[in-house]
């Protein structure tokens, strides 16, 4: 004679399921494959450096032609599936055949690279309160795309860094 | 296992239900000797239970909170799409409390909504863990508000009625803060050492939050579920009851609710200081995550863990002092000195800068917060009335949400463009002050309102007790009656009754309040204290149109018709007021012309083109065909001849006699007491007699004062 579930386990067992079933293609841990060399604490002037070190794997998938480094600043990364051909506007396509190029992508601060470093200019001032004393804090967020300039997964890692404004 | 009677091994019992008392205190009346288990035990349980769903309800919001950076990197949302996601959520989630709390009456409903809406919300977050885009997110987030909006407004209440006493009950609060408080600190640090240095996605972290939500929510629902239905089994002496509101049909609606916590001075406090809370606890914790971020450049996780410190040191201040402190008054003004301190140090975040100065700031600002949130919480549930508790808080919510967080963001933010987040977060010294200025008032005002709320639930049990016992209950009482004009007090503690089929007078000088008094009774003024009852029922709040379905009519002074309509016309409007169907509307309408055959012959012609003795006649026909209760005729003489007067009085007689009891207000004493044996004679806003109207004509001092001065010869007379 079978034992009658309990209704409480049932659904406790009912949600671990699903949890774990969804989450199974899900990554849990944060992706490692990537570390941005310190910029430290120190504001920089533009043009700005951007380097990062790659760990043997994620450097295989570079080198194999998988993977490149989309390299969003000040802006939000495209969502994973996302083309870089979406950010791509009616007048840009209009305009240009192989729109978004890398110099249309470039002035709206997204840069594709297979390299470990990326040189940026032209940042703006990004201080709300026009403080002397505030600094111009930016941001920048690596992802992962594919050779077509895709969005590959939920993975990304990201950086401060300040730009000096105190040049004239 | 336990043992049967006979011996044998029997199943095992398990305590499911919830002592009487606490059914008691719930609002359940209880008649069956056969109620339950006795247990403090089961009481215990349910406390701990509320607060556990309290405590993760905050644990959720906060961590999704904390976490939005994340996932806007991870989903590539933008910012302007997270701020919209969290502008509705600000917006919803209090306008579902408000709705549940005027919705949901029953106390067993109450706790099923409470486990369903927290049920439901974890199994959003296992859905948010898993969700494929930022667009699904967001419906997710706005399916969470719906669900987790009416956990507040209901717990808390739930949480004071299962302790009497109003110490009892502040304790009771003060630890729900204290839990929710606590969620809140919890979230920030847990995320902060998830998805730092433990190096979880977000994804992960929501996944093991919603996990321990749901087995939090499970263990809830083996308490929380046997004592909603413990509440709805007759059998075990509840009845689901509507919190102690008497019968469906006596119960206020939402609205009534809302306009009888506003007029008690400590409640209205309260709740628009929550509005305060929000006017400082928005842009308090924006500008500290912003400081943290762009002054002092922690990264994200880093400055959920300060934040959550900060929460953690502060708000745990706040929540000793208030459980140190019993009392509510006392507890106010201790925490009123302490938030204007608290206050002060706020200004030095711009002023000294760098870690240290953030510090302090920091925790000060979770201390007001806590305080001002604990203090305005414990003066609701200390002078609402219990049956309006949800209301009263949810109504907090509506002030703390989109009046105050988004108000203070709009506020503070223009203040950071200028100045920076180290000004933006001084600023936020102003609504501190204000919580500190709130709280001594309410320090000041909090024991004459519970007073004043104890010594109406005192009445309200003295009644329930006559009614029970079989001792006569006036058909109307009112009790205690102030009102006021604006600033202008009218009526100062009045008490009056009228038995059934009584016939009253209501006599007193010009301006002594005498209409006023009619319009509480009919719901055309709401007393600013006291109370209103009819058929065993508290009226106080209930709507003037609601009271003329319950058997209340008032004949307002002057003419009260619609002129630009017919005779028949407004005989038919007075019908339709009370739904009467056609047929009986009709009998209605004869019966008034077979009275008055005057108005039979001028039955098409306009209200407004008749003499004033036919619109007195026609606006007493209201009463021959709505048949009320209670008839509340006000100046029915004014300005008509003698032999008018007569027919009328005639009529009232009539009226009187198919037993409608009738209060009548009168400059003419001569017209009154030909007319009735009881009297009231009305001064200055007060009752100066209370008797037979015989035995008001041998008190001079009171018809020399006005008019009536040769009343006697003339009633003698009659």
């Amino acid at each position: 004679m079978m034992a009658r579930p309990r209704p409480g386990r049932l659904a406790g067992l009912l949600v671990s399921s699903a949890l774990l079933a969804s989450c199974g293609g899900q990554t849990l841990q944060r992706a490692s494959g990537l570390q941005f060399q310190t910029l430290g604490d120190e504001a920089l002037a533009q043009p700005v450096t951007l380097s990062w070190d790659v760990d043997a794997a994620l450097q295989a998938r570079v080198d194999a032609g998988e993977i490149i480094f989309g390299v969003f600043v000040d802006r939000s990364p495209l969502p994973p599936g996302g083309s870089l051909r979406d950010l791509a506007d009616d007048d840009c396509r209009n305009r240009v055949v192989t729109c978004p190029d890398a110099e249309w992508l470039a002035d709206r601060r997204v840069f594709a690279t297979r390299g470990a470093a990326l040189q940026v200019s032209g940042l703006g001032d990004r201080r709300t309160s026009k403080r002397d004393n505030e600094p111009d804090r930016h941001r920048a967020v690596v992802v992962l795309l594919d050779s077509t300039g895709t969005r590959v997964d939920e993975s990304y890692w990201d950086v401060t860094f300040l730009i000096d404004r105190t040049a004239p | 296992m336990s043992t049967s009677a006979n011996g044998q091994p029997g199943p095992v019992t398990r305590r499911r239900r919830v002592d009487p008392e606490t059914l008691a205190r719930l609002g359940v009346r209880l008649d069956s000797e056969d109620a339950t288990v006795a247990s403090r035990n089961d009481q215990d349980r349910l406390r701990r239970a509320l607060l556990a769903l309290l405590l993760m309800r905050d644990v959720w919001l906060l961590a999704m909170l904390m976490l939005a950076g994340d996932i806007g990197a991870a989903l590539g949302t933008s910012p302007v799409g997270v701020g919209f996601a969290a502008v509705l959520h600000v917006m919803l989630a209090p306008a579902i409390a408000f709705a549940g709390a005027a919705r949901v009456r029953r106390a067993d409903l109450r706790l099923m909504v409470l486990l369903g809406g927290s049920l439901v919300g974890g199994l959003l977050l296992v859905l948010t863990a898993v969700a494929p885009g930022s667009g699904t997110l967001m419906l997710l987030g706005l399916a969470m508000a719906i669900a987790l909006g009416p956990l507040d407004s209901l717990a808390v209440p739930m949480l004071a009625e299962l302790d009497d006493g109003e110490a009892a009950s502040s304790t009771v609060v003060a630890h729900a803060w204290g839990h929710r408080l606590g969620g809140g600190a919890t979230a920030l640090v847990v995320t902060g050492l998830l998805t730092g240095p433990l190096g979880l996605t977000w994804r992960a972290a929501v996944a093991l939050l919603a996990v321990v939500g749901l087995a939090v929510s499970a263990w809830g629902a083996t308490v929380i579920w046997p004592a909603a239905r413990s509440l709805k089994d007759p059998s075990a002496g509840g009845d689901g009851g509507d919190g102690g509101d008497g019968d469906d049909a006596g119960a206020l609606h939402g609205f009534e609710r809302v306009r009888q916590v506003m007029l008690i001075a400590s409640a209205r406090r309260a709740v628009t200081g929550f509005g305060l809370i929000g006017l400082f606890g928005a842009p308090y914790v924006v500008y500290v995550l912003a400081v943290l971020e762009r002054d002092l450049g922690l990264a994200f996780a880093t400055r959920g863990l300060v934040l959550g410190l900060f929460v953690l040191v502060g708000a745990g201040g706040a929540v000793v002092v208030a459980l140190r402190m019993p009392q509510s008054a006392a507890h106010a003004a201790t925490s009123g000195r302490l938030v204007a301190f608290s206050a002060l140090t706020l200004l030095l975040a711009p002023v000294v800068g760098g870690n240290v100065g953030m510090v302090l700031p920091g925790v000060a600002g979770a201390f007001v917060l806590a305080s001002g949130a604990i203090v305005a919480a414990r003066a609701i549930v200390a002078v609402a009335p219990q049956a309006s508790r949800p209301m009263a808080l949810a109504m907090a919510a509506l002030f703390m949400g989109p009046v105050g967080v988004l108000g203070g963001l709009l506020l503070v933010s223009s203040i950071d463009r200028r100045f920076g987040p180290g000004a933006a977060l001084a600023t936020c010294a102003g609504p501190a002050w204000l919580i500190a200025r709130t709280a001594a008032a309410l320090a000041a005002h909090l024991d004459h309102d519970i007073e004043r709320s104890s010594a109406s639930q005192r009445d309200e049990a003295e009644l329930v007790v006559r009614k029970r016992t079989g001792q006569h209950v006036p058909m109307l009482t009112c009790h205690g009656v102030d009102f006021s004009y604006g600033q202008l007090q009218v009526l100062f503690g009045v008490d009056f009754s009228v038995d059934d089929g009584e016939i009253v007078a209501l006599l007193g000088t010009n301006g002594a309040g005498k209409s006023t008094l009619l319009r509480v009774i009919s719901g055309l003024g709401l007393p600013s204290s006291g109370r209103v009852h009819f058929g065993g029922s508290d009226i106080t709040y209930l709507d003037a149109e609601r009271r003329v379905m319950r058997g209340i009519t008032q004949i307002p002074g002057g003419r009260a018709v619609f002129g630009p309509m017919s005779v028949v016309d407004n005989l038919r409007v007075f019908g339709h007021a009370v739904g009467r169907d056609p047929a009986a509307l009709e009998r209605g309408i004869d019966a008034t012309f077979t009275a008055f055959p005057r108005l039979h012959e001028r039955r098409n012609q306009l209200a407004s083109t008749l003499s004033g003795g036919e619109q007195q006649m026609l606006a007493l026909g209201k009463a021959l065909i709505i048949k009320p209760r209670l008839l509340l005729i006000d100046e029915l003489s004014l300005g008509l001849a003698p032999i008018i007067v007569g027919q009328l009085l005639d009529m009232v007689r009539e009226i009187n006699g198919q037993g409608t009891a009738v209060v009548l207000v009168e400059q003419s004493v001569n017209v009154a007491l030909s007319l009735v044996d009881h009297a009231y004679f009305m001064e200055k806003g007060a009752i100066r007699f209370d008797g037979r109207a015989a035995d008001l004509l041998d008190r001079r001092d009171l018809l020399r004062s006005v008019f009536l001065e040769g009343a006697d010869q003339g009633v003698a007379g009659s």
